[in-house]
């Protein structure tokens, strides 16, 4: 074939591409698009699918047999949580207008520019051998369809070389395609048209070649693999122990692979940053798998076809797709599936350059521009249109670079190695990510040192040794191991050997990646800026729904620097219009306002992110506006405050129960005051109805004695002894009152002195036997001959043995009546105990006795005996004497009253409890 | 009315007050009886119906006022006339002194004549 | 089907193809000899392969009410 006609086409090919992007775009500014829809995102998805797919399965289909799947099963496998997975990140990155991956991780880790640095870095870097074999896939099948021997392009001048107009036609392209707009933050609709055209191309293409071998050169599948299988070498290619595939090798194909379908710059740009609506996300979880699984369908067939049409090799297996038909004579099928080829190369140059020009512009160009410059100066030029400047250059220094590397090293590996290697780098990004979305706790220090660790034993382990088969490095290297150390070998990293360099380089960077992530974000603190990031990273939900601004940064700026920034970043048309929609949203007239507030700032920035990253932005608004971030010491004063105002709640709380606790005390000491009230009363009456008795009898009977003066002298004698009876009765009753009134206005009046409480009880004992007596009492005195020594007045305390005893004798036993005295010392003090027969005192009524004014009534006796006095003062010249009272009784068992004194040898003011009262 | 035939029934619980009621009410010429509770002065009221019964009221057992709606619970002794005659000497206790069916309620201590005048008062005017 | 019910379908599907597209599982499969015409290992790929495919397109199908 000529050159020529194949140049003509693919300059068609191109020009058709342009039409559909250019259709696509019309569409979309007239409001009727043809890209938001769920097929077209996962078919623009299909991006994944690269020369590596189109060609190199094939060839390692043929060196492997299903060895080459990992790479689709991953994608596969993650697909149904993409839902869960993906929709978060796109939602995270909508709501920060993030621009790429490296965007998100610099921005999640508190808009680090550093670490959007690093990220671009090994994004680049990662990325250039992919893009390399694109270029070798693109030349290679130009070389066979002119008929060229497949001679190396290492030794061509590169003036001669195919491969270098190849790349320079593509860098123009992609300039054309990636650039076109002067408005870089917009999506590039017509872009994703065109990539889901060239998806569809390549899938079809494939199918036909695949179709055309199985159908067309053979008779089915069974024909094809029948007649592989009688191949020995062939048949090993139907299991994966004889293609040399072990369960390690092929989990980390699958991580590898399941990573990159996510986190490749290009992958990242079709599935988030072009999405138009996250709830695509959900067909494309099973359309985009659908779509791998046709174009892998026919991969081991034309592997088996080419290996039985090219026994004595000769032929690259990474180029049956084209040898077999140009083989066959199918010389138009092959100019097809070499478009098909063609598309899928340039689908993948195009997205990821154009990812990585703006990663590389807005993370590590524009940071270093705008850090010193002062944009408030009002300049009519604006910055938009060099920043497209800016990214062109970068696609045509990314492309030169790739065709560097392919030059230097790229010819001698297949795809699929090199490919991987990209893999292996883009791996990197997996803990500061995932972490990133799901563990708040991740700092940027534990992401700058994972990723860079990470970074460092992949370009070890991998790219580095490709580097020594050029002869840049020393091969000792690869035997010895780096400056000699056995350790620091490439492809047996630590000692570790037996497994391939990718299984063993993703396994080291990985392990040492995520290890260093975690260790680091654990011992690190987050500034106030991380710290929210983190925050509306992983709770996006929340935020989403909760529609909430995350403050950390108190921020000033002027309105008009503001818009004078915008103007600058995003132009003045577009800059006008979002000022607009914000003015309109938020109800304010921006041309009366000086100050903005926090809300228009963080617009700005947003929109400002879109355009030129999350890094560089924080760093253009930081230059117009007054920052003064939340230090740490602020946040944890916030942190404090409201620590504070948890703890006032809690003592609130516990005042209230307090309060309540009070509240039930005072109703307590209320009902108490009411009973001692009501108690107060009817002492009264009982006082009043006891004076009022003596002086009815006196009273009457002296008016009968004074009206009836001539009364027999017998009867004048009896009425006058008991006028005398009922005066004593009179005066008894005066004294006790009084009694009460002495002893407890003046405790201090009480003379203490050592006595005998045996010789106190003898007394009062003896005083009252008589009384006893005379009401058929059987009293019994149970004393020892042994002193028991007290502190006390020995006037008072007889009182207190005489009430007690009276007590008992008014209560005892009307027929069978009983009193014992005791006076004993014991272990804690000196002993009095009374102990009557009578009905005994109810529990409850214990409680009362001691108490001002209180009468037992008696339900036989009916009314109460005595005064009610004389149980009260007794307890108090007891409390006087710091000795205590107490009542043991039972209804129906009789009761005892037990006085308790300290004894005299002790101390008084040590081991004696004090006064109860 | 014969004072000889009519029968005035003295309660107390202080024997010394019912000595002094005794020489008053004997000495005016009507028939007495005397119990010093309440339970003994039912019985009494049942045994021999008097016309007059001089009640305390704070007693052992059955005070006055229940003693007093007994006595006015019992269809044949509905005419028996009750004077109250006690130490309580507040509002409400003579409230419920009428309340339960007494004639006249009269304070301790009382006077001779007062006592003696109402006694005779209730005998004639019912 | 409430959204967490879903979530936890999705994951199950998923640590489901985690088992069955690893070893030990995948090397039951990877025997010499042909089944209908085909090794029996690129049988078991793409069977599982399709039916994780229209598994998931089961479960994450659109809510019949529209609330979201």
């Amino acid at each position: 074939m000529q050159p020529i006609p194949i140049i003509s086409i693919s300059i068609g090919y191109v020009a058709l591409l342009f039409f559909i992007a250019w259709i696509a775009d019309k569409r979309e500014a007239a409001g009727k698009s043809i890209v938001k829809n769920s097929a077209i995102y996962a078919l623009s998805m299909a991006v994944y699918c690269t020369a590596w797919t189109f060609y190199g399965s094939v060839g390692r289909a043929a060196t492997t047999g299903l060895g080459f799947l990992p790479t689709y099963l991953g994608p596969a496998l993650l697909a149904p949580v993409w839902w869960l997975l993906l929709k978060k990140i796109i939602l995270i990155s909508k709501s920060q207008r993030i621009t790429s991956i490296a965007d998100f991780i610099s921005s999640r880790y508190g808009k680090s520019t550093f670490l959007g640095v690093i990220a671009t870095l090994v994004a680049v870097l990662g990325i250039i051998p992919y893009i390399s074999i694109q270029l070798k896939a693109i030349s290679s099948s130009f070389d066979l369809l002119v008929g060229q021997a497949t001679a190396s392009h290492a030794n061509v001048p590169f003036y001669l070389d195919t491969a270098l107009y190849i790349t320079i036609a593509l860098a123009a392209f992609t300039i054309l395609f990636g650039t076109r707009n002067l408005d870089p933050n917009e999506r590039h609709g017509g872009l994703v048209a065109a990539i889901a055209f060239e998806s569809l191309l390549k899938l079809v293409a494939f199918l036909a070649i695949g179709l055309f071998v199985t159908f067309g050169l053979y008779d089915g599948f069974g024909d094809i693999f029948s007649k592989g299988a009688a191949v020995p070498s062939i048949r090993a290619l139907f299991t994966l122990q004889s293609a040399g595939l072990n369960g390690w090798e092929w989990f980390w194909l699958l991580f590898l692979s399941m990573s990159a379908v996510m986190l490749l710059p290009r992958q990242f740009h079709v599935a988030v940053v072009e999405n138009t609506n996250a709830a695509h996300v959900s067909r494309a979880s099973w359309m985009f798998p659908l779509y791998l699984l046709l174009i892998n369908i026919f991969v081991l067939p034309i592997a088996v076809a080419g290996l039985m049409m090219f026994p004595e090799g000769g032929v690259e297996p990474d180029s049956y797709v084209l040898s077999i038909p140009l083989a066959a004579g199918y010389e138009t099928l092959a100019l097809f599936v070499a478009l098909g080829g063609f598309s899928a190369a340039t689908s993948m140059v195009i997205v990821a350059v154009i990812a990585l020009s703006i990663m590389i512009v807005n993370n590590l160009v524009l940071p270093g521009i705008v850090r010193n410059q002062d944009f408030r100066q009002d300049n009519p030029y604006s910055i938009s249109s060099s920043l497209l400047g800016i990214r062109r250059v970068c696609i045509i220094l990314v492309l030169l670079l790739a065709y560097a590397y392919f030059k230097a090293v790229g010819e001698q590996y297949s795809l699929v190695s090199v490919g991987l290697i990209s893999f292996t780098a883009i791996a990197q990004f997996v803990p500061a990510v995932l972490g990133g979305i799901y563990w708040k706790r991740a700092t940027k220090k534990g992401a700058i040192w994972g990723l860079s660790i990470g970074f460092l034993i992949w370009a070890f382990c991998l790219p580095f040794p490709t580097l020594v088969e050029t002869g840049l490095v020393n091969d000792r290297v690869m035997a010895e191991g780096l400056f000699g150390w056995g350790l620091l070998q490439p492809y047996a990293l630590f000692g570790l050997s037996g497994y391939s360099p990718v299984a063993n380089a993703a396994f080291w960077s990985l392990a040492l990646n995520t290890f260093a992530y975690i260790i680091v974000s654990l011992n690190t603190q987050q500034s106030p800026l991380e710290i929210s990031q983190a925050d509306l990273f992983v709770d996006i939900y929340k935020y989403r729904s909760g529609g909430s601004e995350y403050e950390v940064m108190r921020r000033r700026a002027r309105v008009r620097d503001i818009r004078i920034l915008m103007n600058r970043f995003l132009g003045v048309a577009r800059s006008q219009s979002l000022l607009t929609a914000y003015e309109n949203r938020n109800r304010v007239d921006l041309s009366r306002q000086q100050t903005a507030e926090a809300n228009l700032i963080n617009y700005a920035e947003t929109h400002l992110a879109g355009a030129i990253g999350a890094a560089s932005a924080k760093i253009i608004i930081g230059s117009i506006a007054k920052e003064d971030p939340i230090s740490l010491e602020e946040m944890f004063k916030v942190l404090e405050q409201t620590k504070e105002i948890v703890e006032y709640s809690k003592a609130l709380e516990k005042k209230s129960a307090e309060l309540e606790r009070t509240t039930l005390q005072l109703k307590q000491a209320n009902e108490q005051l009411k009973e001692l009230d009501r108690l107060k009363a009817d002492f009264i009456t009982t006082v009043t109805h006891e004076l009022r008795t003596p002086i009815t009898s006196i009273k009457a009977l002296s008016k009968i004695m004074l009206d009836n003066r001539n009364m027999p002298e017998e009867q004048r004698a009896e009425f006058l002894s008991i006028v005398v009876t009922e005066s004593e009765r009179l005066t008894r009753l005066i004294n006790q009152v009084l009694d009460l009134e002495k002893i407890q206005s003046q405790p201090e009046d009480l003379k203490l002195e050592p006595l005998d409480l045996a010789e106190v009880a003898r007394q009062a004992f003896n005083g009252l036997r008589q009384l006893m007596r005379d009401k058929g009492i059987v009293p019994e005195l149970i004393i020892k001959d042994a002193p028991v020594p007290v502190y006390g007045n020995f006037d008072r305390l007889t009182q207190v043995v005489v009430n007690l005893l009276s007590n008992a004798i008014k209560f005892a036993d009307d027929e069978k009546g009983q009193v014992h005295l005791r006076c004993y010392q014991g272990a804690k003090g000196g002993y009095i105990e009374v102990q009557d027969n009578g009905p005994g005192i109810s529990p409850r009524d214990q409680e009362l006795i001691f108490e001002k004014f209180t009468q037992i009534s008696d339900s036989d006796k009916g009314k109460p005996q005595g005064s009610g006095l004389g149980l009260f003062i007794t307890h108090t010249i007891v409390s006087q004497h710091r000795g205590r009272l107490s009542v043991e009784s039972e209804p129906a068992m009789g009761a005892t009253f037990k006085v308790t004194l300290p004894l005299y040898s002790e101390k008084q003011s040590n081991g004696v409890p004090p006064p109860e009262q | 009315m014969n004072k000889q035939t009519t029968k005035v029934l003295l309660v107390d619980d202080e024997p010394h007050i019912l000595v002094a009621l005794e020489y008053l009410v004997k000495q005016e010429g009507y028939q007495v009886f005397k119990a010093s509770d309440g339970e003994s002065a039912l019985d009494l009221v049942q045994q021999q119906s008097p016309q007059i019964v001089v009640l305390d009221v704070m007693m052992p057992g059955i005070d006055g006022f229940e003693v007093a709606r007994r006595i006015r619970n019992t269809p044949e002794h509905q005419d028996t006339r009750i004077i109250f005659l006690t130490a309580k000497g507040t509002q409400a206790d003579r409230f419920q002194g009428y309340a339960t069916g007494g004639e006249v309620y009269l304070t301790k201590p009382f006077d001779n004549k007062e006592l003696i005048n109402t006694i005779n008062e209730v005998v004639e005017f019912g | 089907m409430t959204t967490n019910d879903r979530s936890l379908r999705l994951i199950s599907i998923f640590l489901l193809g985690v088992m069955l597209f690893n070893f030990p599982l995948v090397s039951l499969f990877s025997r010499e000899g042909l089944l209908l015409g085909l090794p029996k290992l690129y049988w078991y790929f793409f069977v599982v392969w399709g039916s994780i495919i229209v598994l998931t397109a089961w479960v994450a199908r659109p809510a019949k009410t529209k609330k979201d």
